[in-house]
């Protein structure tokens, strides 16, 4: 096998983790990956009625083809502008780096491997956002086998001229700054940046689609007020061969669109791997390097290693610390609690001020307490199960999982220390929430305070479930700090459970709004249950969960 | 005293990783345990500091039994791990907080061992950096001190000589036959057979789970009838049959 070959094999079998070993595990491995596929289908719905909603309209000018266009386009962006970091982790900051470097590889083949390694998670990304408007789209327009045929070869070949492009920023980036010497400022600025590109995507999303029907939708479209799709065309020129491709009623003509479209990603390919032999080792060469000046302590450190906290303390300090300084944790187990008051400020100034100005008047007294207080018990419950601190809380220690075994401190102290690291910073995002709701919708304080008691049980459950999850799934084996969360299925399936704990909430409150106080009574109290008895599992069988995980 | 009463382990139901193992480590003494690659070495150092749980067996340390008092047991012990990559985003003097938090060292005692333990291994310069930036040599020496901070009474090291420089080697062996000295208690395995032969009280040589030899070095030639080197006493005892 070609050196290429072998290294492409050995970094994707790195990058899987395998289902665990013996029947009962691989039965429970089995089932949290159900429960991440059906976590999904929502999403994967929600385009698939979009595409299926705006085909009949279009078609019926003979307009369909925008959706292809702009669905394409599209994608495109996204895995260009969300491609360059993960290039540059992926390329360069990923440790089996280090590794590679001494072995007598070329620069093409290592950037080969690497490249298709990259495409690889790609086209995972595109299962959610590409393959199901293609299928729509295909659906509804009756398409024959042929057509699938060319579709399958666009969605395998639509991401290479992006993430080529993406690819060659990258090395430029990396070969002529010091980028690389400040991995970890880069990778928190690169995910601020990307976490402002999703939300201002968002914002861009909601001022066009908001409260509009299909038809004005279409209309738009066919005005040309498709910027996002323009773009995409023009900065990758090539994907409207691949739309052609898709278009022509022929496989003959299709066939020779795509082939167009195949022939220019693999000079991509050529180009990017021209590039990369004068480029790579360039910027690779000492990616691991750190920059630290030699700091000695301060008069005032030293007098400071005197003072003694207590293990729990001690713990929750370097749990936090962690979490802080390591860019992955920051962005998915920080970062992501205090995005909820940006959100709905971008809501707010992007939605229908008519819409607004109603939610206003229900938020300051249109609707019951009651109701109020259910719904802001269900958006805790959703907030708190999309942070990742407590479904990675083990999976985070990655292989110096051991220090937690040798340390003279309970299993049950190690539990609390996270549990009360999470909970804290759910719990701090619901409060700037809160208050954000309070002075933007006026929301009377009375409500507001006794939403924040009822949140704090509230918050604590997914908190709870979280750990136990990842307790039980821990993945431990990561060569990239990315890999403990953003390819953890404990939070995927954390944000299933709690997702569908906050939808039941606000359903009963919407449904059963009648039963008054009753209702706000019996969710509190079961809540407060789930919480004392996942706490009371988690004290008792703690030790031993614990201790049967393999160091 | 460590204490391993036929102690087995095996991964996954069919690696047996240490088989029936029975060794005792005395205070006052320095036990090096030697063994080829995959022998179960560092199997029996994660099993005596509570890492991993033994199958079978017995391990007590100081009369305390591991699997009834681990708490107790693990306040006994000052563990180096093989890799001494840990907690790479905390600085060297965040880490030796942590650990002396952990293990509850009192305030004066751990200011006076923290500047002591950091002038001995030259580390001043750099305790506000992160461990991320430190050479490999570096944080051996800083997980080193964090495991001296609380003045064990049993000392478990993996490899601990790999990584450190003469001077600081030559520090921890001073360091070891100091605390031997007071009664201490000594398990290091090692693959440095010169070091085992001019540290040692005693070696304890497993090879496939199984204990071969325990015993002085002295024993060992006495066994072999013949003035060989540890080396080759090594290389004969753990051929393959």
């Amino acid at each position: 096998m070609s050196r290429f070959l072998t290294l492409t094999w050995i970094l994707l079998k790195s990058s899987y983790t395998p289902l665990a070993s013996g029947r009962f595990a691989r039965g429970k491995s089995v089932a949290l990956l159900v429960l991440v596929c059906v976590s999904l289908l929502p999403l994967i719905g929600g385009l698939a009625m979009l595409v299926g909603n705006l085909y009949t309209p279009l078609a019926a000018v003979g307009q369909q083809g925008i959706i292809l266009a702009f669905g394409c386009a599209l994608t495109g962006l996204l895995i260009f502008i969300f491609g360059i970091f993960y290039v540059i982790n992926t390329y360069y900051f990923a440790q089996d780096v280090e590794f590679l470097l001494p072995l007598p590889l070329r620069p093409g083949q290592i950037l080969g491997a690497k490249f298709t390694v990259t495409l690889f998670f790609e086209y995972l990304t595109q299962l959610l956002i590409l393959a199901p408007l293609l299928v729509t789209y295909g659906i509804k327009s009756g398409a024959g086998l042929s057509w699938y045929l060319i579709a399958a070869a666009v969605f395998l070949s639509l991401p290479v001229i992006p993430l080529v492009l993406a690819s060659l920023l990258a090395m430029v980036l990396m070969s002529y700054s010091s980028v690389a010497r400040h991995k970890d400022r880069f990778r928190i600025w690169a995910g601020g940046f990307g976490l402002a590109a999703a939300l201002g995507l968002q914002y861009l999303m909601q001022k066009v689609m908001v409260n509009k029907k299909p038809e004005e939708i279409v209309r738009m479209l066919q005005e040309g007020k498709n910027s996002l799709a323009d773009l995409g065309m023009r900065l990758f020129p090539g994907v409207k061969f691949a739309v052609y491709g898709l278009l022509q009623s022929g496989p003959a003509a299709g066939g020779l669109y795509l082939l167009i479209f195949l022939l220019l990603s693999a000079l991509a390919v050529l180009m990017m791997m021209a590039a990369g032999r004068a480029l790579y080792f360039r910027g690779a060469i000492g990616g691991s390097e750190i920059f630290a000046p030699r700091r000695a302590l301060t008069g005032a450190e030293l007098a400071e290693t005197g003072r003694s906290n207590r293990p729990l303390r001690a713990l929750m300090l370097k749990e936090i610390r962690l979490l802080v300084r390591t860019p992955a944790f920051f962005m998915n187990c920080v970062l992501i609690n205090f995005i909820w008051p940006v959100m709905l400020l971008f809501m707010g100034s992007s939605g229908d001020p008519k819409e607004i100005e109603g939610l206003r008047t229900l938020l300051s007294g249109g609707l019951p307490a009651n109701t109020l207080l259910l719904i802001m018990l269900g958006a805790s419950f959703f907030i708190s199960g999309t942070s990742g601190a407590s479904a990675s809380g083990i999976s985070r220690e990655g292989s110096q999982f051991f220090v937690s075994k040798y340390l003279p401190v309970p299993a049950t102290v190690l539990i609390q220390a996270k549990l009360a690291v999470a909970w804290l910073l759910s719990c701090t995002g619901l409060l700037l929430l809160l208050a954000t709701v309070g002075i933007a919708f006026h929301m009377p304080a009375a409500i507001l305070g006794a939403g924040m008691l009822l949140a704090l049980p509230a918050m604590l459950l997914p908190v709870l479930a979280g750990l136990i999850l990842d307790i039980h799934f821990p993945k431990l084996v990561w060569d990239n700090e990315y890999r403990a969360v953003k390819q953890n299925m404990n939070i995927m399936a954390l944000m299933a459970i709690s997702g569908l704990l906050g939808a039941g909430c606000i359903w009963l409150a919407l449904k059963h709004g009648s039963l008054g106080w009753t209702l706000v009574a019996a969710v509190a109290g079961l809540t407060l249950l789930a919480d004392g008895v996942l706490y009371a599992l988690l004290q008792k069988k703690g030790t031993a969960w614990l201790a049967a995980i393999q160091a | 005293m460590i204490e391993l009463l036929h102690v087995n382990k095996s991964y996954n139901g069919q690696v047996k990783a240490v088989d029936d193992l029975t060794l005792t480590v005395p205070p006052g003494q320095i036990v090096g345990f030697l063994g080829p690659n995959g022998a179960g070495k560092t199997t029996t150092l994660k099993m005596l500091t509570g890492i991993l749980q033994a199958d079978s067996g017995e391990i007590r340390v100081n009369g305390i039994d591991l699997r009834r008092e681990t708490i107790r047991v693990k306040e006994q012990i000052g563990f180096i791990p093989d890799s001494p990559d840990m907690f790479l985003r905390l600085s060297g003097l965040e880490y030796l907080r942590f650990m002396a938090d952990i293990y509850q060292v009192p305030g004066p005692e751990r200011k006076q061992r923290i500047e002591n333990h950091v002038a001995q291994f030259e580390m001043g310069e750099v305790l506000g950096n992160k461990i991320q930036s430190y050479s490999h040599g570096m944080r051996q020496k800083i997980v080193l001190i964090g495991a001296l901070l609380h003045d064990p009474a049993v000392w478990v090291l993996d490899e601990p000589l790999t990584g450190l420089d003469p001077r600081s080697s030559f520090l921890l062996k001073e360091i070891l036959r100091k605390e031997a000295g007071q009664g201490k208690t000594v398990f290091f395995s090692t693959h440095v057979l010169d070091v085992a032969e001019r540290l040692c009280d005693c070696v304890a040589i497993i090879h496939k789970g199984r204990l071969l030899f325990d015993g002085t070095i002295a024993e060992m030639r006495d066994h072999f009838k013949a003035n060989e080197s540890l080396e080759k006493m090594f290389l004969e005892m753990t051929e393959d049959e």
